[in-house]
C-alpha cells in the first residue's frame, strides 16, 4: 500500500518536472516582473508601453505590478529581504539601494541600453561613483503655477524669475486682500522639501553636502525659510495649517492646488497635473542663480539579482528610447529624458501638457536652470519628507517655535546621516 | 497505551508545526533581531543592547508614543466599556424587537475594524463633513477635527467607543447569567434599582468586567489601523497620532530599522505582560466569582 502510493507520488513528481522543463526548453520564454507606483493614468500608459515591448520581444513575458505610493517601498524592501524583488522597478532613492549592492550597473550593458539620447543632466542623477545605477524616466522640475483669472482680479501680473522672494511675498499679500473667503493667495510650501531645495540652491546651498555626509545648509537657512512662510501664514496669505496638512498623508485630492483653494503655488510639474485654469511660470528668485533643476520625477532601476539582466535592461531601454513606447507613455512620468522623444510628443500634446513641455524647454536654455545635485545619501528620504514635515507641523501647531524646531531638525538629521554612513 | 499516545501526537502535528513555524520561530527571530542593526537590505549586524539603549536614552519620539498610547488606553477603554455596559443594560430587558436592537448595536463593531470605516471617519470629521454640518446648526464654526493635533486623538477615541459591540455582547451574556432569585431576594430586603445594581449586578458581573477590561487594554495598546488611517498616516499632524504600534511600523518599514522595531515590539510584549499580571493580581480584590471559594 505504502509502496504503491510512494511510487505513484514519485512518478507524478517526475511527470510534473518533465512538463515544466519541457515548456522552458521549447519556448525559451523569459519572465520579467516590473513594479512602479503612480495614478491610474500612469499605470495605463505603462501597461500600453509594456504591451508594445512584448510584441517586439515575443520571447519575453512581462508581469506588471502597479501600486499606489503609500506602502510601495515597504513592500519593495520586504521583497528584497526575502529575495523576491521585481526585476525592474521604479525608484527615487538610488543611493539607498546602490549602496547595498542591490542595483545592476547599467553602464555594463551599454550595447543594450542606449544612453546617447539621454541628456547628461539626467544620467548624472542616477550615477553613483561613476556607475549608472538607475535612469530617470522623466523630469518634474519645480515651477510656479497660478490661476491667471484670480491674479487679474487682484490686479497682479504673474511673477517672473526676476522677482525676489520678498517682492513675491508682498504681491501675494496684496492679492490675498482681493480674494474671496476660502481662497488663499499662495499655498504654504514650508513643509515641502522640493520647494525648500530650490530656495537653498538659489543661495548656492543644497539639501546635502557634496559628499552626502552632512546637511548642505545651516540652521539659519531653515529658520529664514520657515520665517518667510510663518509671516505669510500670520497674514492669512497662505491657508491655515489645518487646511494645508490635509494633503500631508499623501492624499493628492486634498492638495490646495488640486482643490483650487489657492491662486498660486510652488509645484512639481508631473505630479497630478492641475488642469484647466492653471498656468506655469518660473519661480521667484531664479534670475541671479537658478535653484530649479531638471529633477527626475522617478527612475527605472534593475535588480542586481535578476535572472535575466539583458532582457531587463532591454525593457528599460525600450521604455526610455523606443519612439512608440515614448508615445504610449506620454508625460505620465513628466517630460521624457530622451530629447528626440520629448520633441516628437510636442504636436500631440493638449494645451495643458504643452505648457509643461514648454516650461521644460525654457529650463533647458542656458542660465535658466542649475546643474543636478548628486543623488541623495541613504536616509535622505527620511530627512526630506519625514523630518521636515514633522518639524514644520510642530511650528504650525505651536508645539515649538522656529528656533527650537530648526535646532531639533538639524540634530535629528545629523543622527540619521550618522547612522547611514 | 503508548500507541494511543502516538496517535494523539500524530494528530497534534499540524498544529505543532504551525505553532513552531508561524509563532515560535518568528518570535525567536524577532528577539534576535532586536539585538541587531537590520535594514532589511543587508544582513543583520549584532549590536547587543544598542537598540534598547537608544530607545531609553536617545529617542524622544519613543517616549512620546508611549505617553500617547498610555493616555489613549486610560481614556478610551473605560469609556468604551462604560458605553458597552450601558447598552447591555438597556438591551438585557425583554421587550418586542429586542433582537433587532441588539443586532443594530452590535453592527458597528463588525465594521469598525475595517479600513473603509477609518477612511469614512476621516471624511466625517474633515472640512465639509457631516460632523461640521451638524455642529454648524449650533453655531460652531467649521474646522478640521482630523488635521488639528488637539482634536484628532478624540476622533480616534470616538471611533473606539463606537465599536463597543463586542464587549456589549459579552456583558449581555453575563447579565443573562445572573440568577433572577438574587434580584428577588434583594427586592424582598427592600433594595431599590440602584441598590440592586450596585450590590447584585456589579459583583456578579465583575468576572465579565475583568475579561473585557483585559481584552480591551491589550487591544487598545496595539491600536494601529485607526492611527494610521484617521491620522495622516505618519503619526501627524505634529506627532499627535504617533501610537506605539504606528511608531514601530514606521521605524521598521519607513526608516528600515527592523532591529529597532523588533526591540520596540519586545518592550511592548513585556509591558503588556506586566499590565496583565497586575490586572490578574488586583482581580483577587475586586472580581467576585459567585461561588465563594
Amino acid at each position: 500500500m505504502l509502496r504503491s502510493s510512494l511510487a505513484t507520488f514519485a512518478s507524478m513528481t517526475l511527470l510534473l518536472t518533465a512538463c515544466s522543463s519541457g515548456e522552458d526548453s521549447t519556448a525559451g520564454k523569459v519572465t520579467l516582473t516590473v513594479a512602479w507606483w503612480g495614478n491610474t493614468a500612469r499605470t495605463k500608459a505603462t501597461n500600453d508601453a509594456i504591451a508594445l515591448f512584448e510584441k517586439k520581444f515575443p520571447n519575453v513575458e512581462v508581469k506588471v505590478r502597479p501600486s499606489a505610493f503609500p506602502g510601495y517601498y515597504d513592500k519593495l524592501n520586504t521583497e528584497f529581504a526575502s529575495g523576491a524583488a521585481p526585476d525592474v522597478f521604479q525608484d527615487d532613492q538610488v543611493r539607498t539601494y546602490a549602496a547595498k549592492g542591490l542595483l545592476l550597473d547599467l553602464g555594463a550593458y551599454k550595447d543594450v541600453l542606449r544612453t546617447d539620447a539621454l541628456g547628461e543632466e539626467f544620467l548624472a542623477q542616477g550615477t553613483i561613483d561613476g556607475k549608472l545605477m538607475d535612469v530617470p524616466a522623466g523630469t518634474s522640475p519645480m515651477a510656479l503655477v497660478y490661476q491667471p483669472k484670480l491674479l487679474e482680479s487682484g490686479g497682479l501680473a504673474a511673477p517672473s524669475a526676476g522677482t525676489s522672494w520678498q517682492d513675491f511675498a508682498a504681491q501675494a499679500t496684496k492679492l490675498a486682500a482681493a480674494l474671496p473667503k476660502g481662497t488663499w493667495a499662495l499655498a504654504d510650501s514650508s513643509a515641502q522639501h522640493n520647494h525648500l531645495q530650490v530656495f537653498l540652491r538659489q543661495k548656492g546651498k543644497d539639501w546635502f553636502s557634496a559628499d552626502g555626509k552632512a546637511l548642505g545648509f545651516a540652521k539659519e537657512d531653515l529658520v529664514e525659510w520657515w520665517k518667510l512662510w510663518a509671516d505669510l501664514r500670520d497674514k492669512g496669505v497662505v491657508p491655515p495649517p489645518d487646511v494645508t496638512s490635509g494633503s500631508a498623508g499623501g492624499d493628492v485630492s486634498q492638495d490646495p492646488v488640486a482643490a483650487k483653494k489657492v491662486a498660486m503655488s510652488v509645484y512639481g510639474t508631473s505630479v497630478s497635473l492641475p488642469r484647466e485654469d492653471w498656468k506655469y511660470g518660473p519661480l521667484p528668485g531664479e534670475e541671479a542663480r537658478p535653484g530649479v533643476h531638471l529633477m527626475r520625477s522617478v527612475s527605472w532601476a534593475v535588480n542586481a539579482k535578476t535572472q535575466h539582466p539583458r532582457e531587463a535592461v532591454q525593457l528599460v531601454d525600450f521604455l526610455l528610447n523606443d519612439p512608440e513606447a515614448g508615445k504610449a507613455l506620454g508625460l505620465s512620468r513628466g517630460v521624457p529624458p530622451n530629447s528626440a522623444i520629448a520633441s516628437s510628443l510636442l504636436p500631440g500634446l493638449d494645451p495643458q501638457d504643452k505648457q509643461i513641455a514648454d516650461y521644460v524647454d525654457y529650463l533647458r536654455e542656458p542660465g535658466n536652470s542649475g546643474a543636478a545635485p548628486a543623488p541623495d545619501p541613504t536616509g535622505g528620504k527620511e530627512i526630506r519628507s519625514d523630518l521636515l514635515t514633522r518639524h514644520t507641523q510642530d511650528i504650525w501647531f505651536g508645539k515649538a517655535n522656529i528656533e527650537q524646531a530648526a535646532d531639533a531638525f538639524v540634530q535629528e538629521a545629523d543622527k540619521v546621516l550618522g547612522r547611514a554612513s | 497505551m503508548i500507541k494511543r499516545d502516538l496517535a494523539a501526537y500524530a494528530f497534534l502535528i499540524p498544529w505543532a508545526v504551525g505553532l513552531l513555524l508561524l509563532v515560535v520561530a518568528p518570535l525567536g527571530w524577532s528577539l534576535y533581531l532586536s539585538f541587531t542593526d537590520y535594514d532589511l537590505l543587508s544582513s543583520p549586524q549584532w549590536i547587543g543592547f544598542g537598540n534598547y539603549r537608544e530607545l531609553f536614552t536617545d529617542d524622544d519620539r519613543f517616549l512620546h508614543s508611549v505617553l500617547i498610547t498610555g493616555g489613549y488606553v486610560l481614556v478610551a477603554v473605560p469609556l468604551q466599556l462604560g458605553a458597552a455596559l450601558a447598552a447591555a443594560l438597556l438591551l438585557a430587558r425583554e421587550r418586542r424587537g429586542q433582537g433587532v436592537y441588539r443586532s443594530l448595536f452590535y453592527l458597528p463593531s463588525l465594521l469598525a475594524a475595517s479600513v473603509a470605516v477609518s477612511i469614512t471617519w476621516r471624511a466625517m470629521f474633515d472640512y465639509g463633513g457631516p460632523v461640521n454640518g451638524v455642529l454648524g446648526w449650533f453655531g460652531v464654526s467649521e474646522r478640521s477635527w482630523i488635521n488639528d493635533p488637539g482634536t484628532v486623538i478624540w476622533t480616534i477615541i470616538a471611533l473606539e467607543i463606537w465599536r463597543f459591540g463586542a464587549p456589549m455582547v459579552i456583558f449581555l451574556a453575563g447579565l443573562k447569567q445572573i440568577p433572577g432569585e438574587l434580584y428577588e431576594a434583594a427586592a424582598l430586603d427592600g433594595a431599590g434599582r440602584l441598590r440592586k445594581f450596585v450590590s447584585v449586578t456589579v459583583p456578579m458581573l465583575s468576572p465579565i468586567v475583568f475579561f473585557n477590561l483585559l481584552l480591551g487594554i491589550i487591544g487598545a495598546f496595539q491600536t494601529f489601523a485607526p492611527a494610521q488611517l484617521v491620522g495622516d498616516g505618519n503619526g501627524g499632524p505634529a506627532d499627535s497620532t504617533l501610537f506605539y504600534a504606528l511608531n514601530l511600523y514606521q521605524q521598521g518599514f519607513d526608516h528600515q530599522r527592523m532591529g529597532y522595531a523588533s526591540a520596540m515590539a519586545w518592550l511592548m510584549l513585556v509591558a503588556l505582560a506586566a499590565v496583565a499580571a497586575f490586572l490578574f493580581r488586583s482581580s483577587r480584590r475586586w472580581v467576585h466569582y459567585g461561588d465563594n471559594t
